[in-house]
């Protein structure tokens, strides 16, 4: 474990209508890690994510996230969050460029230009995400793993510390998702990113991820997947008779950190 | 046409055509690209039950339905937006209320000068100066905040949920629009009328939307394609006799169904 931590919940209890969709939630992320949050639908991930933004406050707890108790403390851009995959309109008329400036220009106070050197931060987290070819591009006419990559490239552009997703791999083919997960440990490693995810795909993810965090309502297991998840917590979270399917070392998207 | 435009109520109705063209273009783009078209229609239908009262109170019901419509959308957004209800339940809540309001109103006032549907299909024969300076100064009030905050909207449209992360003020924002879409469907009630008016809500976006994937360019063809249709309606519903409103939108109407078919036959 890293001594500095990008996110840290202290007994955190989240309620809706006055009902708790989390409770006793402690963990946290280090910097220049992978961390996922898998777990059955209606377990609470989502949630847990929008609190972390603080898009949804808890109702006990504390969340601190780079040292700060609220991401709206930290320049805008340090943390990109990424929503689940909605199915964006392909009409919408904007062209990949246009997409991954939006961050930028959204950012910038009234009468400030967009520079070359916005221009150029396009062109490179562009270029990050292996998408330089389509900059020119209607967005709506990408696959759905092409628009994924563009969206991290839009958040990528911010210069961010912290990259949230919700839901990343959902919509991707096998394929796609391979190459997708090769992205983000190539992004925590060159980039210094730290990234956290939900996920309902527990033996993908077990054997890219740093942390892995099993998430109904409480969280069940929290460490290392490659040291095992205990059956307790696999049959909290997902039930009874699942077996996992754990990509292991040899899988070749499975790269440790040296 | 140019002794069309010797008449008052003409000039008037003309040059307040192309101001509401320029606003409809730009709210409909960001209207129907946040899947929100049914809220013109909802805050249109609103503005009933405001006019009635006015009528019957006796004060010009451009005010009260302009009170009816801003309420209702700030109402809409903000039940919508704590989920204590959806969307579009939330507009058809409100609308009809709204006109059953007006209905009692109108029984109420026993009044038979109520030009009821001069209100519902539009009358441009009561378009005055006021009116012209009234959309003269609501444009231009917001088109400004629009050109300042254009990217912050575009980027809420696109990624409501991420834009927030980033800092835009998405309550806000939408708050906003809600309030320009409120204002610019009463100022517009009496050309197009309450029915009719959600036509140019929705009408420019999707129009545009069939040729133009550059949002410059489809928000420059929302507005001209609304300026030809609401002037080419105006100036048709003179020489037919016809009225006017009906005509803007039933003209405007055939053009994006004559586009679409072009559009498809040409790609095929």
């Amino acid at each position: 474990m890293q001594d500095t931590q990008a996110v840290r919940f202290n007994d955190v209890w989240v309620s809706y209508r006055n009902k708790y969709v989390l409770e006793d939630i402690t963990f946290s992320v280090g910097e220049r890690e992978i961390f996922s949050v898998v777990g059955p639908n209606g377990g609470g991930k989502t949630t847990l994510l929008h609190t972390l933004l603080g898009l949804k406050k808890p109702a006990r707890g504390t969340v601190t996230i780079m040292g700060k108790t609220s991401a709206s403390e930290l320049p805008p851009g340090t943390i990109a969050f990424l929503p689940q995959m909605h199915h964006h309109d392909r009409t919408f008329p904007v062209s990949v460029s246009d997409v991954v400036a939006m961050g930028i220009r959204a950012a910038k106070r009234p009468g400030q230009r967009y520079t070359p050197p916005d221009r150029q931060a396009v062109r490179d987290s562009l270029a990050l995400v292996s998408m330089e070819d389509h900059i020119g591009d209607h967005f709506g006419t990408l696959s759905g793993g092409q628009q994924q990559r563009v969206l991290i490239a839009r958040a990528l552009a911010m210069h961010p510390r912290l990259l949230v997703m919700d839901e990343p791999s959902t919509g991707l083919d096998a394929v796609a998702q391979d190459s997708f997960y090769q992205l983000l440990q190539r992004l925590r490693d060159s980039e210094g990113l730290s990234i956290v995810f939900v996920s309902h795909d527990v033996g993908t993810v077990s054997g890219i991820v740093d942390q892995i965090a099993c998430l109904n309502r409480r969280i069940h297991f929290h460490g290392n997947p490659r040291d095992g998840i205990p059956a307790s917590a696999r049959e909290a979270v997902f039930g009874k008779g699942i077996n996992f399917l754990i990509h292991d070392e040899h899988c070749k998207t499975c790269r440790r950190r040296r | 046409m140019n002794d069309l435009m010797l008449l008052e109520f003409f000039r008037n109705a003309f040059f307040m055509s192309l101001l509401l063209s320029l606003l409809f273009g730009l709210l409909s783009f960001f209207i129907v690209l946040r899947n929100t078209a049914f809220l013109g229609a909802g805050i249109a239908h609103t503005a009933f039950g405001g006019v009635a009262l006015g009528v019957l109170i006796g004060i010009d019901p451009f005010y009260t339905s302009l009170v009816f419509c801003s309420t209702a959308a700030i109402l809409i957004g903000t039940l919508a937006r704590h989920g204590s209800v959806s969307r579009d339940s939330g507009i058809g809540i409100f609308f009809s209320f709204s006109m059953a309001l007006g209905a009692l109103f109108i029984a109420a006032g026993k009044s038979y000068t109520f030009d009821l549907s001069g209100y519902l299909f539009g009358n441009i024969l009561g378009v005055t100066a006021g009116d012209l300076y009234i959309v003269l100064g609501a444009a231009a009030v917001l088109l400004p905040v629009v050109l300042i905050f254009f990217q912050k909207i575009l980027y809420m449209s696109f990624d409501e949920e991420a834009a927030q992360v980033s800092g835009v003020p998405v309550a806000a924002v939408d708050a906003f629009l809600h309030l320009f879409l409120a204002l610019v469907i009463v100022i517009s009630i009496k050309i197009v009328g309450i029915i009719l008016v959600s036509a140019l809500v929705v009408l420019p976006a999707a129009f545009s939307a069939i040729f133009f994937r550059d949002y410059k360019r489809a928000i420059a063809a929302a507005i001209i394609y609304t300026a030809v249709s609401m002037t080419a309606g105006l100036i048709c519903s003179y020489y037919f006799d016809m009225p006017a409103g009906a005509t803007m939108v039933v003209f405007a109407g055939t053009v994006y169904f004559i586009s679409l078919i072009i559009k498809r036959t040409v790609s095929d």
